[in-house]
């Protein structure tokens, strides 16, 4: 036995040992919870969410006489996330009717002034706009336009997408349905909810099911922050201190906004959809101030499972769950029973699920995020919301990728080929905006981009530099040039003996036959008679940034560059004569809408109109007769489409680079090993062309004449026997360097007075014929 | 969904030569006939084919517009508008020279030549095309190119 004082001394130091010891644990739990209250503040008070920037097409711009088709116009509208709604009730939404279609645009922020929202009736016949007018003042609108379809995100390392949302944004309803689903006391408790606990139980036992959580919105925003989601002692102890510590530092409205904007609500491949924000638009096609009371319902029946709730996937559960939620926001008052009857008879997901535009043209945002490299870190394009406005045109993106895989499976079939690959790009031929780009047969396999990255030889695409650089050098389209065959030493002293793509010669040829029928050895004669410097130059001038050998082999071809680099040369042939940058991105705005960047049109004239006036004529000429010519089963000649082909050694690589009145469109097709495909310019690449621009009802083109153009009819083709008149064709001249004005020049060959009334005549029976 | 209606068959026609230039010869010729029949009577005002005139309203409106945001001294503002009305119309005078103009409202005078000299690569008529030498004379003298702006004066008194 111990003696009392024993007991005593015992008792008393087990009362000085359990007070330090409750001291030391409350120090260490004040401590703890100091570290905690640190981490909190830190992500708090700063910026809680990295946002990724956003990227946008082009906006659609609607006129009457625009050449769009209603289907293309339903697409556009699909593609910016409208949704079909016979009541037009929101802002996204549009209605197909027999003769149109009713739309009711988005108030937008362009950056170059905002857009309200517009209530539109847009007539379509024919394939053309044929009306547009404003539905509530009843007039005829001269120009609209339709918010820009967002084609997709640089979503930060973890992938999560949201669109924040700030407290005056959320729908009273939403809030009241959400506090009465998850935390009925949030406005009341201080963090930490043990009453809601125990009804939840209540409720969960009644229902049979677990209807209800016990955890405290706090709690649950706390654990979504700060913790990973295993199951223990020590978290759960961690959860509810951070709980109280936030409860007691912030308001209630900001924990709540905190908690729509964080919460995970459903995921679209590696893409995780966060926030009310972001899931309004991502399942209904709806900005959140449009929600309705079985929307909101869904989305608040969601966050208790996003993927065991979804819609989409599991439509019978989230159905269920659903009205189990209108229930209770009939119970707490939210809405009245007809409310209620109209919501739990209301379709899952007003519109056919539409998959929007959300990252399915990657090559282009490829391009868009090379661009935006150059002058933003990784981590500002991830986080911190710009908005960033392309000129992707989707019409010419869908029409190039279809184009583009399509003829390629036709042509492996028929040629017996296989492995063969392609990219296309297409500008607009007056400001260089880049409407498409397609690195590959298979979009969004996000693969090797070879718009941006195969650089291979161009072959007789590098035809017109050598012949405006003729041109600009005292040359003339009736100039005569030798097409004969010629050899010349390698750097390695073996021999270099080119050869026309027929194998012949074909004698003395003028300047104009010799770039239409795309003749190699008259070429080469030349571009030495010219000086391969100027060759370069003119090049350069057009717009090829390559640095280039000063080799002859150069004048056929023997220069390597990607679809993009060709895109660019031939943009300053197809403005004209006017070198434009091409351009992927018009604008970027930061997240409150406030200008960061622009990329402005910028122009410069590097070519005489005169000189190129007659290149693209002759151009014209390589369509109407020469190597392009079997463009004429898809356009009359009155198209007067310009172009050139191109074909490298063995036919490893088929290139057709050319513009219609409004675009410039350069097609690559070869294989990636880079074995031959027997493949020339016209009859793989220019297939993929023409059926494009076919699909895009390309433009005639009328190219600008210059004062000082004179026409002159010229005898082209073989010497024919007995002195027979040869072919005429009429060719442009810079006044004064007209044949027949400076007499037989070097190699000048003109008809006779005679002979041109005979041709004439010849031409009329042709017509007749 | 109405989908791209005419764009999934591929157009396999050959135009017939015989056949259109017949067509317009007989056209040409009917043409010439209307022709002799109408130069009696009253000049009848020309309308432009509804796509032309639609095309021509929706520039118009953005050069509005743009000329508004110029005389309120908001260069880049109308800028935003000329860029869409390049897009929509590229072929008219107008609508560069107006860049041009905004180019030098900002100080941008290479800009301002390159796109005065745009416009009138564009054919305009007489009066665009001096007040695109007028303002290059402008724009150079601006840059000290004492030699270009009296050039541009000549051309614009031509």
């Amino acid at each position: 036995m111990m003696s009392p004082e024993k007991r005593k001394i015992i008792g008393s130091r087990l009362i000085v040992w359990s007070t330090a010891a409750f001291l030391l644990l409350g120090a260490l739990t004040a401590v703890h919870a100091w570290n905690l209250n640190q981490t909190l503040r830190e992500k708090f008070d700063g910026r809680r969410w990295a946002i990724p920037a956003r990227v946008y097409a082009r906006p659609l711009e609607v006129y009457p006489g625009l050449r769009l088709g209603a289907g293309q116009f339903e697409m556009e509208l699909q593609l910016a996330g409208y949704r079909q709604d016979d009541q037009v009730s929101t802002p996204g939404s549009y209605a197909a009717r027999e003769d149109g279609f009713r739309v009711r645009t988005r108030e937008f922020d362009f950056g170059d002034g905002g857009s309200p929202s517009a209530r539109l009736f847009i007539a379509f016949s024919r394939d053309t706009v044929a009306a547009v007018q404003d539905e509530i003042t009843g007039k005829a609108v001269d120009l609209a336009r339709i918010d820009p379809a967002l084609i997709g995100s640089f979503l930060p390392r973890e992938n999560e997408d949201r669109v924040l949302l700030k407290r005056e944004d959320l729908p009273e309803a939403l809030v009241k349905t959400l506090v009465a689903v998850e935390d009925r006391n949030f406005f009341t408790h201080h963090g930490l909810d043990p009453r809601g606990i125990v009804r939840a139980m209540w409720v969960n036992i009644r229902a049979g099911s677990a209807e209800q959580g016990g955890s405290t919105l706090t709690q649950q925003l706390v654990k979504n922050f700060f913790l990973t989601s295993e199951r223990t002692l020590r978290r759960k102890f961690n959860e509810a201190i951070m709980a109280l510590l936030l409860d007691w530092q912030y308001d209630k409205d900001e924990i709540l906004t905190a908690y729509v904007n964080e919460i995970f609500l459903g995921q679209e491949g590696s893409r995780a959809i966060h926030g009310f924000g972001l899931a309004s638009r991502f399942y209904f096609q709806r900005g959140i101030e449009h929600l309705e009371p079985h929307h909101i319902a869904l989305l608040v029946g969601m966050v208790k499972g996003p993927s065991y709730y979804n819609p989409r996937r599991h439509p019978e559960r989230c159905q269920e769950r659903r009205q189990n939620i209108l229930r209770i926001m009939v119970e707490a008052g939210i809405i009245d029973s007809e409310a209620f009857r109209a919501a739990v008879n209301a379709p899952l997901l007003d519109a056919p699920t539409n998959p929007g535009g959300f990252n399915r043209f990657p090559e282009f945002l490829a391009l868009v995020r090379r661009q935006l490299q150059r002058d933003y870190r990784e981590e500002d394009l991830t986080s911190t919301g710009l908005q960033i406005f392309t000129t992707l045109d989707p019409q010419v993106q869908w029409a190039a990728e279809k184009n583009l895989s399509e003829t390629l499976a036709e042509l492996e079939q028929k040629k017996k080929l296989a492995g063969l690959q392609g990219a296309v790009v297409v500008t607009n031929r007056s400001n260089g905006e880049l409407e498409a780009v397609v690195g590959g047969r298979s979009p969004g396999s996000g693969g090797f981009n070879r718009a941006l990255d195969a650089h291979r030889p161009v072959g007789s695409l590098v035809k017109p530099a050598v012949y405006l650089a003729a041109l600009e050098n005292g040359y003339t389209l009736a100039h005569k040039v030798d097409d004969a065959s010629l050899s010349w030493e390698n750097q390695d002293g073996s021999p270099w003996r080119p050869g026309n793509f027929d194998g012949r010669e074909h004698g003395s040829v003028t300047l104009y036959e010799a770039l239409v029928y795309s003749y190699n050895l008259a070429t080469i004669h030349l571009g030495t008679a010219t000086g391969i410097d100027k060759v370069i130059e003119a090049l350069e001038r057009l717009g090829c940034e390559k640095v280039i050998e000063p080799y002859p082999s150069l004048f056929i071809g023997a220069l390597s560059l990607s679809p993009l680099e060709v895109a660019q040369t031939y943009q300053t042939l197809a403005g004209e004569g006017f070198y434009t940058p091409l351009r992927a991105i018009h604008r970027v705005l930061d997240m409150e809408n406030r200008p960061v960047q622009r990329f402005p049109l910028s122009i410069e004239q590097r070519v005489e109109p005169a000189h190129v006036f007659l290149l693209n004529t002759a151009l014209q000429k390589v369509v109407q007769e020469g190597t392009a010519a079997s463009l004429s089963a898809y356009f009359p000649p009155s198209h007067g489409l310009a172009g050139k082909t191109g074909t490298s050694d063995d036919g490893r690589d088929s290139w057709f680079a050319g513009f219609s009145g409004d675009r410039l469109a350069v097609v690559w097709v070869g294989r990636d090993d880079n074995a031959p495909v027997n493949l020339t310019g016209s009859s793989g690449a220019l297939v993929v062309w023409a059926r494009m621009m076919h699909q895009l009802d390309a433009e005639p083109l009328r190219l600008i004449e210059p004062p000082g153009i004179e026409w002159r009819r010229v005898a082209v083709g073989p010497e024919r026997q007995g002195g027979a008149a040869r072919r005429a064709v009429s060719l442009p001249f810079i006044a004064g360097t007209a044949p027949n004005r400076i007499g037989d020049g070097p190699g000048a060959a003109v008809d006779s007075a005679r002979d041109r009334v005979k041709n004439a005549i010849d031409r009329i029976r042709e017509w007749l014929q | 969904m109405v989908a791209m209606n005419k764009a999934i068959r591929l157009p396999m026609v050959v135009y017939r030569k015989g056949i259109v230039r017949t067509g317009v010869l007989l056209s040409c010729l009917a043409l010439i006939a209307a022709g002799l029949m109408v130069s009696g009577c009253a000049v009848q005002p020309v309308s432009l084919p509804p796509r032309e005139s639609g095309v021509q309203r929706a520039t118009l409106s953005l050069l509005d517009e743009a000329e508004q945001a110029l005389h309120a001294g908001n260069a880049l503002k109308a800028e935003g508008y000329l860029e869409r009305a390049v897009r929509i119309e590229p072929g008219n005078p107008r609508v560069w020279h107006v860049l041009a103009r905004s180019k030098f409202q900002q100080g941008q005078y290479p800009q301002a030549i390159q796109m005065a000299r745009k416009s009138n690569s564009c054919l305009p008529d007489r009066a665009t095309e001096r007040s695109n030498w007028l303002l290059m004379e402008q724009a150079h003298r601006a840059m000290g190119d004492t030699d270009k702006a009296t050039n541009a004066h000549d051309r614009a008194s031509d």
